[in-house]
């Protein structure tokens, strides 16, 4: 079965946004090092998974952005996990309203590249409960914020996991890959 | 760097903060768990030995003071004993760590505590006290801990390095090491070193240039 990997960024202290949803110090990860690590990530997946809010940022933005990685983005087919979402505009996007475990486990199933979850905290949560994801790639960015939303926020049992690598990049984030233990 | 700028200038000694931490950022889990933190891990203790030389003062709160003190106490008292809260025998590190602290002295700050058993401890009723010791000369001094102290020194700007040492779980729950930090702080990535255990030991300075 290929894999489904959940990549966020967190900071030090594992919040995904600020207290007011701020999410203006993930541009820190931005430089040459994840560039690099960016364009061969998506030459690395077939499909991206999202939830809701994930969803209507990346359909706000990508659609008009320019280069290789948002051709990419744009290209690659996406599944948008939402109860509500009627409609969804952004080329190969298509909503899956429920039975998400199954519908993962269909995707796994299916022949091709590995699958990416982007940030999406609550998704994340159901997929691990699920025992969906088969790696974590945490990127933390050099900030204590102190509060806001936490990465991990729907899970209530410990996990243990065995860590696969820690790369630093040139702006200060650790991106740290784990895989369940 | 910066630290030629001028040579008059003495370079003060700094507070590191250095705890062990989960993934998701938790000193202890939902029921105040430190198994994960405290199983043995001859890399854990070579990081922390190496970081001491430089140290000549360990700081910690009023909350995490008495554990630390009857754990340590009690290893040295009988070396050879049955431990509280771990229920096992110390390993020659948690010994040769009993005797580097018996030595070294400690800070606890608490407006509350009024006695310690331990000759090396002196209360500390003021955060200003810190301050003027980190003024002196001196050696490093490090923060053992717990969370609340962290949070109040970060928040008084009196951490200049955090090493915080990320265990390979999450913890889903428990205390936050920053939980009352009260605003953002940009950091400096100082190191990041993976060891053999699954643990990354991180590194960074609260005072980015």
């Amino acid at each position: 079965m290929r894999k489904l990997f959940w990549q966020m960024n967190v900071t030090v202290d594992g919040f995904m946004e600020g207290p007011n949803r701020e999410l203006d110090y993930t541009a820190q990860v931005l430089d040459k090092d994840f560039d690099r690590y960016a364009t061969e990530m998506l030459e690395s997946i077939d499909g991206i998974l999202l939830g809701r809010v994930t969803y209507q940022l990346f359909a706000g933005y990508w659609p008009s952005a320019t280069g290789q990685d948002a051709d990419r983005m744009n290209e690659l087919p996406k599944t948008v996990f939402s109860r509500t979402l009627q409609e969804v505009e952004w080329k190969n996007s298509r909503v899956v309203q429920e039975n998400i475990a199954e519908e993962v486990v269909r995707l796994k199933q299916k022949r091709g590249k590995d699958l990416a979850l982007f940030g999406s905290a609550d998704l994340a949560s159901t997929f691990i409960r699920h025992g969906l994801i088969d790696e974590y790639r945490i990127l933390v960015t050099p900030f204590v914020l102190g509060s806001g939303m936490p990465m991990f926020k729907g899970i209530k049992d410990r996990l243990t996991l065995k860590l696969l690598k820690a790369t630093t990049w040139s702006s200060g984030v650790v991106a740290l890959c784990y895989q369940p233990a | 760097m910066s630290e030629k700028k001028s040579s008059k200038v003495k370079k003060m000694r700094k507070i590191i903060a250095a705890l062990q931490v989960s993934v998701d950022g938790f000193i202890e889990g939902p029921n105040g768990e430190l198994d994960w933190a405290m199983a043995e891990d001859e890399e854990t203790w070579k990081d922390l030995f190496e970081m001491l030389e430089s140290v000549d003062t360990f700081i910690l709160g009023r909350v995490m003071y008495p554990a630390y003190e009857q754990y340590w106490l009690a290893i040295l008292a009988n070396p050879a004993g049955i431990l509280p809260v771990s229920g096992r025998i110390a390993s020659k590190n948690e010994i040769a760590y009993a005797r580097l602290a018996d030595k070294t002295p400690h800070l606890v700050l608490s407006k509350t505590l009024d006695k310690v058993a331990w000759q090396t401890t002196r209360i500390v009723r003021d955060a200003k006290e810190i301050r003027k010791l980190k003024q002196q000369s001196g050696k490093d001094m490090q923060v053992v801990g717990g969370a609340t102290l962290v949070s109040s020194l970060m928040n008084l700007g009196l951490i200049d390095e955090l090493r915080l040492m990320v265990n390979p779980l999450v913890l889903a729950g428990g205390k936050a090491l920053f939980k009352e930090v009260k605003e953002r702080h940009a950091l400096k990535l100082v190191r990041a070193k993976p060891l053999k255990s699954g643990k990354v030991s991180l590194t960074y300075s609260t005072n980015p240039e």
